[in-house]
């Protein structure tokens, strides 16, 4: 191969970047073998290959260090002053690291958007169905609570309807009289067993349930405000 | 060598080889006079030159030698602040590294 050749190869390697780029590049090679006083072999032997030369011009116009460069973590400890006159070096190091973090975290960012958007219905769907059974419970707790009320009325009431019963037929029927009223008084005993379990439920089983909930709404809020953080 | 040539370090050494010169020097004397102090390879040299000439520190110009024009190269104004930069610059960090090599000379 001669240089020649070696130009074309570099022309045509080069193709894709500017005009005036590549006229610069070839016009300081075609210098290079001139100037060299060596067989055109020997220097394209030393340069390596077009290929070679060619990334080594690309990577300077793309911004980037070339290979022998190795980053410097001093950069940062200069003071501004210092700073102010090799700025040209450090910005296009500090560039390149931009670039590169910036580039890692939207990758990761686009990821995570993906599986939330790919896990939403089986989230939605458990969080569903655990507020239901809460919700559920709940009910369930309430209308216990209802039933036991009633019963306690229901048997408030009977106990005065057999006591007045009871009353009337002492004189008639003393017989039945004591049977009235002897269930008057089992309803009343029934009555007031059941108004007693309304308040142990009210003091006992309710705030448990509230305190609860609002616990679990509390940990649930928390939770949204520190992904939002 | 087992020292690693930094970007800074490379272009502050391009900087003081064409300074050399008061009329301007050459690609390939550039590179063998570089090639004298670190190790690099041959077209690495280019792209250094390429971007200090962007960077406003280095100039061209289009010389006539041997009955051809010799494209070479020479420090601009700002080009010599930045090797004025440079060279302090190494000398401090020259120093503080001698510094610490030499109390250690000196606790043993």
């Amino acid at each position: 191969m001669n240089r020649e050749q070696f130009l074309e190869e570099l022309a045509g390697l080069l193709s894709d970047i500017s005009a005036s780029e590549r006229e610069e590049a070839l016009q300081y090679y075609r210098d290079y073998f001139e100037d060299a006083n060596l067989s055109d072999e020997e220097v394209i032997r030393q340069l390596g290959s077009a290929k070679t030369v060619a990334e080594s011009i690309r990577a300077e116009l793309a911004d980037k260090e070339i290979a022998l460069y190795q980053p410097q973590k001093d950069d940062q400890e200069k003071t501004t002053e210092k700073e102010d006159i090799i700025s040209s070096v450090e910005e296009k190091q500090s560039e390149n690291q931009g670039q590169s973090k910036s580039g890692m975290s939207t990758g990761t960012i686009v990821l995570i958007v993906i599986l939330a958007l790919l896990a939403s219905p089986v989230i939605v769907s458990i969080a569903g169905g655990l507020i239901g059974l809460l919700v559920g419970v709940a009910a369930a707790i309430f209308g216990i609570l209802v039933a036991v009320v009633a019963c306690a009325v229901a048997f408030g009431a009977a106990a005065i309807a057999l006591f007045v019963a009871g009353l009337v037929k002492l004189f008639l029927s003393p017989v039945a009289a004591l049977l009235l009223l002897g269930s008057c008084m089992l309803c009343l005993g029934l009555c007031l067993l059941c108004a007693l379990a309304t308040v142990q439920l009210c003091i006992h089983v309710l705030p448990g349930i509230f305190k609860g909930i609002g616990r679990l709404f509390s940990k649930l809020f928390q939770g949204k405000e520190k992904v939002r953080i | 060598m087992v020292f690693n040539t930094g970007a800074a370090l490379l272009d502050a050494i391009v900087l003081a080889v064409v300074s050399k010169d008061e009329e301007g020097t050459y690609g390939y004397k550039i590179t063998q006079e570089v090639r004298r102090v670190i190790e690099l390879s041959e077209s690495t040299l280019y792209p250094v030159l390429r971007r200090l000439q962007k960077n406003g520190y280095l100039e061209v110009y289009d010389r006539e030698c041997a009955g051809r024009n010799r494209r070479s190269y020479r420090l601009t104004g700002p080009g010599r602040t930045q090797l004025g930069a440079y060279q302090k610059e190494w000398s401090e960090y020259v120093e503080k590294i001698n510094g610490i090599f030499e109390e250690e000379e000196w606790n043993e």
